[in-house]
């Protein structure tokens, strides 16, 4: 029997089966045959249901298995690490036609998608507040700072209030959902920090100033020179209260400072 | 080795019970596949509950019957987590899933002519060698057979089992369902296999539906109790084989974890009335 007689007719209903298949009777053939078309179908779009709840709810159950289906035909997996499934999803919806009218939905599946990285993501220990206190005393240090994040850490920009929309969705009851959403704007941009904490994911929104802050670090930029470009957008950029959420949320794993031979930690 | 005790499949809804309340479980088994991610809380709780139970680390990705190479990558993504929770038992199965580069996520059957098993073999080999320890390997559950093929399921396995040196991870309801969907008996099938060779045993509930015809057929989901004709044809197994390690499979619409353990603990009444004794001599030796 050729392997690849049988997987062209497991994806494909219409497909005539291998000729070598026997079971009881011929009549019950492709309904045998059907037991494992349904076992692949079923069980990877269970994979990308499980992925993705907010996509879901936002375009009904039995829509979104049809998008599923079709994204599972188009993307089939490549790796038997099912973890890694599903990460093309929201590049598939940004170029599925039925949804069109949904523009945010792409980026509600990154938004889900970055929640399974940040779950799955590399370990490392946080560093804490305790390892600035040093250079509080000399404020020219302290400017040229440069922090690392996390691997769970992602930092997501939309067109869309994607992590509002998110967080709506977290309600327990249907009537609670509806009554927060009925607050969104969905066309209001947003951006968002998601990291892993006590082996939970959060969602966390950041204000223009905040996001531009943050992005400036993770590209490698100082403590200064993201100050600054927060501050050029901001002009009520607040640095404490986003270094204290960020400390909180143990984001950074550690600290360098470029023209000091002394590095991380510090 | 295994403990001869029955152990139940880990999962991450249990992780929190399991450290709090220590139950007394014989060993705990993972899916190779679903721990194989960087960090976070898999690592965490595995290594934790790793440190206090036998493990069993299960394949499901290997695609050992695929007409292709073994995937190097994925072989190497299994010695790596062997190497770091130092299982006492791994397995894989008798089956494919994998073609072509495409993954699919199911176990497909395979057609029991020579030349199947001679790739089988290889494989089988490649992975033993390459992990350096012997694997166990799953007798299926199928819903179909094949014309071209050449020996039964059994022949097949007991010549996989002889050339290669890997054991047997028999799976009683795999052995059921294989019984009902192709219309054979259940106990001749068992006996046909070459049980001096089992090194673990599985147990699982099965999904029961009717063909167009009538004719009943049964799925393979995890999703239920193990049933009544499983737990016969497991205490006929146990009276046959002297490698009792047992596991409850469960994989959907998974109950709390007492009801686990409930199971479990009708699997230990089973094990007490066999107790482990050498291979009995009644029994042919297949070889």
């Amino acid at each position: 029997m050729s392997h690849l007689e049988f997987v062209s007719a497991l994806l494909d209903a219409e497909q005539t089966l291998p000729k070598e298949i026997l079971s009881l009777e011929g009549s019950i053939v492709s309904e045998r045959f059907n037991v494992y078309r349904n076992n692949v179908m079923v069980s990877l779009i269970a994979i990308i249901e499980e992925r993705y709840p907010v996509v879901q709810a936002l375009v009904g159950h039995d829509f979104f298995r049809f998008m599923a289906r079709a994204f599972v035909l188009d993307h089939p997996p490549l790796s038997p690490v099912m973890h890694e499934y599903g990460e093309a999803f929201s590049t598939f919806i940004a170029h599925f036609t039925p949804v069109a009218s949904i523009p945010y939905l792409s980026d509600m599946a990154k938004l889900e998608w970055s929640r399974t990285h940040a779950l799955h993501a590399s370990d490392a220990p946080s560093f804490s507040a305790n390892e600035l206190i040093p250079l509080l005393a000399d404020p020219g240090r302290l400017a040229r700072v440069k922090l690392t994040f996390q691997p769970s850490v992602v930092i997501l920009r939309s067109n869309f209030a994607i992590a509002s929309l998110w967080l709506a969705h977290q309600h327990e009851l249907e009537s609670d959902i509806r009554s927060a959403l009925a607050e969104i704007n969905p066309y209001q941009a947003e951006a968002v920090l998601l990291v892993r904490q006590d082996w939970f994911v959060s969602i966390h929104l950041l204000n223009v100033g905040e996001a531009l802050f943050v992005l400036a670090l993770e590209e490698g930029e100082t403590l200064q020179n993201s100050l600054e470009r927060a501050q050029g957008e901001d002009q009520s950029f607040d640095l404490a209260s986003i270094m204290v959420r960020l400390l909180e949320l143990g984001v950074f794993t550690g600290s360098a400072l470029p023209g000091d031979l002394q590095t991380s930690p510090l | 080795m295994l403990p001869q005790r029955v152990g139940l499949g880990l999962k991450p809804e249990h992780f929190r019970d399991i450290l709090e309340c220590k139950p007394e479980i014989g060993f705990f088994e993972i899916h190779a596949e679903n721990y194989m991610v960087a960090g976070g809380p898999l690592h965490h709780f595995l290594g934790r509950i790793r440190a206090d139970y036998p493990l069993s680390i299960h394949g499901v990705g290997l695609s050992i019957g695929s007409e292709g190479e073994l995937d190097q990558a994925h072989l190497l993504r299994l010695k790596a987590l062997l190497a770091r929770y130092q299982p006492d038992s791994f397995s894989e199965h008798l089956a494919w899933s994998s073609h072509g580069g495409t993954y699919f996520n199911d176990l497909l059957p395979l057609s029991y002519t020579h030349k199947t098993l001679d790739r089988v073999c290889l494989h089988i080999d490649q992975v033993q060698q390459f992990l350096n320890r012997r694997v166990l390997i799953e007798n299926p559950a199928t819903y179909i057979e094949f014309v071209d093929s050449e020996m039964d399921e059994s022949d097949f396995i007991k010549e996989m089992v002889l050339r290669t040196g890997c054991g047997l991870l028999l799976d009683v309801n795999n052995l059921y369902i294989s019984a009902v969907n192709h219309g054979r008996d259940s106990h001749a099938m068992l006996e046909a296999l070459p049980l001096h060779d089992v090194g673990q045993i599985h147990l699982a509930g099965y999904f029961e539906d009717k063909d167009s015809d009538g004719m009943t057929v049964l799925i393979d989901h995890h999703g239920a109790p193990v049933s009544d004709a499983v737990w016969s044809l497991y205490d006929c197994a146990l009276r046959l084989t002297s490698q009792h390690a047992t596991l409850i499979e469960r994989d959907y619409d998974i109950p709390a974890f007492e009801v686990l353990k409930a199971e479990a603990q009708c699997a230990e009444r089973y094990l007490a009335g066999h107790s482990v004794r050498p291979f009995m001599p009644n029994v042919p030796r297949v070889l």
